[in-house]
């Protein structure tokens, strides 16, 4: 891989901004904890603002799929005029465009951290988040054609962006023989955060320095997080949600989710679920 | 058959009709500024100083190349050849040319081009800038509704005068909104054109809501959103002015390859020494348009 993109997937809600927060205050390596509004791993793929800044014309003036088109190629122009690793998060599935290349162009990865959370966890977390009820969510986490940003008679800050069914997403990527990737389940990192960041680091090639990485962990915990938005607020919270960083636990499910819900959400995912190490028992 | 039009206040010579431009009858002594053909253009530039994804820049030449759409090379800032590609649809070709390839003309003639949506006022020109999305466009909507006349939407051309004052010039009276934004402008779209056949995004011409003529530049508003609950006017210091004008400048990473980053520092400097620059920032739950209207309103009046 010639690229310097390291991508940071993930569905929604399954611990992409932790990690983000955890690799700005690795990468800064200071003193003080890094300010959640202003990460170094702030750019998202489906920015608007990096798409106009690189195509020369406005998103807003193109359709979906001429959108779609030219957004491997700003990550390349982005890549190439990186001279160290770059960190992009993304919510899209790993897909192909209109003209069937991948989304995620290869010259311009670096490779591919794939984070992963418990779906039932998500399912919870995500509702919180929309403003939704966990049955809708349910239903979402179910569509295959799940999307951002679908509304056609509006301009949002973020371009289209499909989500696709929580298990179609997982597997999107897991399964896309081209890139290399590191799976880091929510889970985990929660268990050892030291090591997961420490892999992470690793694989995008920056020297994972145990100090540093204690450091960082330190500057990054959910207490420090919580405070820092009540503070200041957190500018990616979404408009509904009463807060960004909630709970930060695993296993909320079993008292937010009704049997049923459970059980849907296991009917649907289970088989993905049991390949990722998740329990499928209720 | 040609086509006459002024608009930036340069006269325009078209072997296509432009109806957003406004029409200009020459006289014989009238000195074409810019011409507007069809014909052959490169699929590169020899050796160019910066690329984009659609576009390659050099000093003087620009080349911007859309699949499906077509090409257009924009020289010496009076030129700007268009080759169409097979069945493209008029309105689409007119999109890019009124967008970036004169973004990339009026940076040829060392205009300082700003992203802004721009009305007159009694005191002279107040720009709503910002980044695509932030509300330029509705913001001019409003004022409109208030009486204000447009000076440009979208892409503003400044200039110097005499005294070394900016001055922004008309642009043409043409507004761009999405079908969201005429909805709580309460314009009717229908009977309105689409700029794109398949975007819900609609073109209104206004000629009688047009100031046609040179304004001094008074103020610019940064419009944004943010997770914050309240509406924030804030006025900002030099640095951050600077830094505003130069980031808000319309099609920016074209300058690099037309080698034209001097030039521009140059006009950045003298409008951030100027021209005051409040930053607005407003809930990114919903776009409350009186409110946010009520306040700039009485904030350049009062200045």
């Amino acid at each position: 891989m010639n690229g310097k993109i390291v991508w940071l997937a993930s569905y929604p809600k399954s611990g992409n901004t932790w990690m983000r927060i955890l690799l700005t205050n690795f990468l800064r390596d200071t003193d003080t904890p890094a300010d959640i509004n202003f990460l170094e791993t702030g750019k998202i793929a489906s920015g608007r603002q990096i798409f106009d800044d690189n195509v020369g014309v406005e998103a807003s003036d193109l359709t979906q799929g001429e959108i779609e088109r030219y957004r491997p190629y700003v990550y390349e122009q982005i890549s190439k005029r990186a001279d160290s690793p770059l960190f992009i998060k993304v919510h899209d599935a790993y897909s192909m465009t209109v003209d069937g290349i991948p989304l995620l162009a290869p010259q311009a990865t670096a490779g591919i951290i794939y984070l992963v959370r418990n779906p039932l966890d998500v399912c919870v977390s995500f509702a919180h988040h929309s403003g939704i009820d966990t049955g809708t969510c349910a239903e979402n986490m179910n569509d295959e054609n799940f999307a951002f940003v679908n509304q056609s008679d509006r301009l949002h800050n973020q371009l289209l962006q499909k989500i696709c069914s929580w298990s179609g997403h997982v597997k999107s990527y897991l399964d896309q023989p081209k890139l290399p990737l590191l799976l880091i389940r929510y889970e985990d990192m929660l268990e050892d955060t030291e090591k997961q960041l420490a892999k992470t680091v690793e694989f995008a090639e920056f020297e994972p320095d145990p100090a540093r990485v204690r450091r960082a962990v330190e500057f990054s915990t959910f207490a420090t997080l919580k405070a820092q938005e009540q503070e200041h607020g957190f500018q990616e919270k979404m408009p509904k949600a009463e807060s960004f960083f909630r709970e930060g636990k695993s296993g909320n499910w079993r008292t937010a989710l009704s049997t049923e819900l459970a059980q849907s959400i296991l009917d649907h995912h289970g088989e993905t679920m049991t390949r990722l190490g998740y329990s499928t028992n209720i | 058959m040609k086509h006459h039009y002024r608009a930036y206040g340069l006269i325009f010579c078209s072997d296509r009709e432009l109806p957003e431009l406004p029409a200009y009858d020459t006289s014989p002594t009238d000195q074409i500024d810019v011409t507007i053909c069809q014909g052959e253009v490169p699929d590169g530039l020899v050796d160019p100083t910066s690329t984009g994804v659609l576009y390659e820049a050099s000093a003087n030449t620009f080349l911007l190349k859309l699949q499906d759409i077509g090409r257009y090379l924009i020289r010496n800032g009076n030129e700007i050849i268009i080759e169409p590609a097979p069945n493209a649809c008029p309105n689409d070709i007119r999109v890019f040319m009124l967008g970036s390839a004169f973004g990339a003309l009026l940076h040829q003639r060392q205009m300082l081009v700003m992203h802004a949506s721009t009305i007159h006022t009694p005191s002279g020109a107040v720009l709503f800038s910002g980044h695509s999305g932030a509300g330029k466009s509705t913001m001019l909507g409003e004022m409109l509704r208030r009486g204000y006349k447009m000076i440009v939407d979208d892409v503003c051309g400044v200039v110097l005068d005499e005294a070394g004052q900016p001055i922004v010039l008309p642009g043409y009276p043409r507004t761009r909104l999405w079908a969201d934004s005429a909805a709580k402008l309460e314009v009717s779209t229908e009977g309105l054109q689409k700029t794109r056949p398949t975007l819900e995004k609609f073109e209104r011409q206004l000629p009688e809501q047009f100031h046609d003529e040179c304004s001094p530049m008074r103020r610019i508003y940064l419009l944004n959103s943010s997770a914050s609950d309240e509406i924030e006017l804030t006025p900002l210091q030099a640095i951050d002015t600077f830094a505003t004008v130069l980031h808000n400048t319309y099609r920016n990473t074209f300058l690099e390859g037309l080698e034209m980053r001097g030039p521009h520092f140059s006009m950045v400097s003298k409008v951030a020494t100027t021209v005051p620059v409040v930053r607005v920032v407003r809930p990114n739950t919903g776009f409350q348009l009186t409110e946010l209207a009520d306040l700039i309103e009485a904030d350049f009046q009062s200045a």
